[in-house]
């Protein structure tokens, strides 16, 4: 499988202000691939830079085989954006936006109809001036201008800003359908259960620098599940918890709650040993593990 | 050059640049028809047989007032005129840049295969077009005065159009830097402040230079000493002038299409 964006030592600096401090990452042709930080981390700036918007101080950016440096035209003819913020033109209608940038884009905006249908934009909605538009159309019109012409990849800064849970639910739609079809998806996001649901893989930037990369459920995997063991029977042996990758152990009569780290295979064994009433364990989620890069769990947990 | 985003540019500004293609027609018809009623009746006063100096450098130079070609000459350095055909300049040039940055319409533009430097080659000829109606406006409004107004019919065309085609360079010059203010700046209305601060400082170094003697080498440094409309109507004027004139918009074009390209596009 070609890759379809390879960023090596990627820099940014603002006069002497490092932005971006050695990014390096690689998406392969037809993953989906999530972007997190902190405000301030870098992230924009990563996607300024794959789109030819701001000049890196160094590093190489190659997208579907091109390099943007060089062949910036071929990377933007087949790359759909969605800025995190961005204006539209208000004196413009909805329809009249789209018309514009599908013509800047030079190629026909075949799924127009079929987005306006899914996201509700109506005929009415779209001959609107959109000075007249709520955030959530704003942003619709944003997403559709940025999926209307089938591009290869998708770069998308916080593309559910403003968007209803309905129209949020939609959007993953519209993102599993460019996947089915083979599209590239790389997706700055704020709200990590939306990378977690969408993404495959996913690199945590902190301070202009790549601190984790791999795969969401590696991710997932190393990460603390939150379990809670109900008995019928009190424990004969205090130690028959005392199982590898069990700690923070608190029981509370026939309640016994702890933290599990790695294989649940063995513990799930020894529970088999147990009269269990009801067993439950809540994996951490990928919020938990990015406070905790952040040295901020705590937070994290009481999110 | 992106012909989508010239049209879209021209399409955004057409009302306004329709308002000031008027004002500007309007107000030399007024100048040529007060030139008229004056000339009849003038007053055989010393102040205006020699008007002070204060009042030539105001007006660039020259302030006859016994002739219809002194008050045109006067109505195209007069600070109503300099103020519309200003805006005329400014209204696509100055927020060429800045005001897609500002209200954040770059990224989803400049993320196409469009191109910075015919990006900003459509902004430019969309800022020449606006300036050259603007123009065509003002050279409308005399032309409809030497028909209608008794005293106005001494214009000879040729002479207003060498007057028109001085005027234009310089506005083409004043649209073109602030183009180049603009493709530095994030913000319109700094863009704007800043060029509309280079244009008054242009006059005011011509006056004050024509004003006192010890620094009239000053109004070389000035585009407007280049723009002298009274020697353009007679025909005296340099050719070097307009070669002035014309370098103005060319560089500052230039440098404008440099800087913006190097750019980073950030708020």
């Amino acid at each position: 499988m070609g890759m379809a964006i390879e960023v090596e030592g990627l820099v940014k600096r603002y006069r002497r202000k490092p932005a971006l401090d050695g990014v390096s990452l690689s998406v392969a042709d037809g993953d989906a691939f999530g972007y997190v930080g902190p405000n301030g981390a870098g992230k924009t700036t990563t996607i300024r830079c794959l789109l030819g918007l701001v000049r890196p101080t160094a590093g190489v950016i190659r997208i579907l085989g091109h390099n943007v440096a060089t062949d910036l035209g071929a990377v933007l003819a087949d790359v759909g954006h969605l800025p995190g913020e961005f204006g539209l033109w208000p004196q413009l209608t909805g329809a009249e936006c789209l018309d514009y940038l599908g013509t800047l884009q030079q190629r026909a905006p075949v799924r127009r109809r079929e987005l306006c249908d899914r996201l509700e934009l109506s005929q009415a909605d779209l001959r609107r001036q959109v000075r007249l538009y709520s955030r959530g159309m704003k942003q619709k019109i944003g997403i559709i201008q940025a999926f209307q012409h089938e591009p290869r990849a998708l770069v998308l800064d916080e593309p559910t800003e403003g968007l209803d849970p309905v129209m949020k639910e939609r959007f993953v739609e519209l993102l599993a359908g460019h996947r089915q079809a083979g599209g590239t998806i790389f997706l700055s996001s704020h709200i990590l259960s939306e990378v977690e649901e969408t993404t495959e893989r996913v690199a945590v930037l902190k301070a202009g620098r790549i601190v984790r990369t791999g795969a969401t459920a590696d991710l997932t995997g190393e990460r603390v599940r939150h379990c809670t063991l109900v008995l019928k029977q009190p424990l004969a042996d205090a130690a028959a918890l005392d199982i590898e990758g069990v700690s923070g152990l608190e029981s509370d009569g026939l309640i016994h709650r702890f933290e599990f780290r790695g294989d649940m295979e063995p513990l799930m064994r020894r529970l088999g040993t147990f009269a269990v009433q009801e067993f439950l364990s809540e994996p951490e989620h990928l919020a938990e593990t990015f406070f905790e890069i952040y040295g901020d769990s705590d937070q994290g947990r009481s999110r | 050059m992106s012909s989508t985003v010239f049209r879209q540019t021209l399409r955004q500004v057409r009302r306004t640049l329709g308002v000031l293609v008027l004002g500007v027609g309007a107000f030399f018809y007024l100048v040529l028809l007060a030139s008229s009623s004056f000339t009849k009746e003038a007053p055989n006063l010393p102040f205006f047989q020699s008007p002070p100096k204060a009042i030539t450098a105001f007006l660039g130079g020259s302030a006859d007032f016994f002739h219809a070609d002194g008050w045109l000459s006067a109505g195209m350095t007069h600070p109503v005129i300099l103020s519309l055909l200003t805006s005329s300049a400014l209204l696509v040039a100055a927020g060429s840049v800045a005001t897609e940055v500002e209200r954040g319409t770059i990224d989803l533009v400049l993320a196409r295969p469009v191109g910075r430097v015919p990006f900003l080659l459509a902004k430019a000829l969309a800022s020449i077009i606006a300036v050259t109606a603007a123009e065509l406006g003002g050279l409308a409004g005399v032309l409809i005065a030497r028909q209608t107004i008794d005293g106005v019919r001494e214009l000879s065309i040729g002479s207003v159009l060498r007057a028109f085609t001085g005027s234009w360079l310089l506005f083409v010059g004043v649209a073109m830097v602030g183009m180049l203010v603009s493709a530095r700046s994030s913000l319109r209305g700094q863009s704007i402040g800043i060029t509309v601060g280079i244009v008054v400082a242009w006059f005011f170094m011509n006056f004050i230079a024509l004003l006192i003697d010890g620094i009239s080498g000053l109004r070389f440094a000035s585009p407007f000493h280049y723009f002298r409309p009274i020697d353009l109507l007679a025909g005296n004027a340099p050719a070097g002038d307009l070669l002035v004139l014309a370098a103005v918009p060319a560089v500052a074009l230039l440098l404008a299409a440099a800087e913006f390209t190097r750019r980073d596009l950030t708020r």
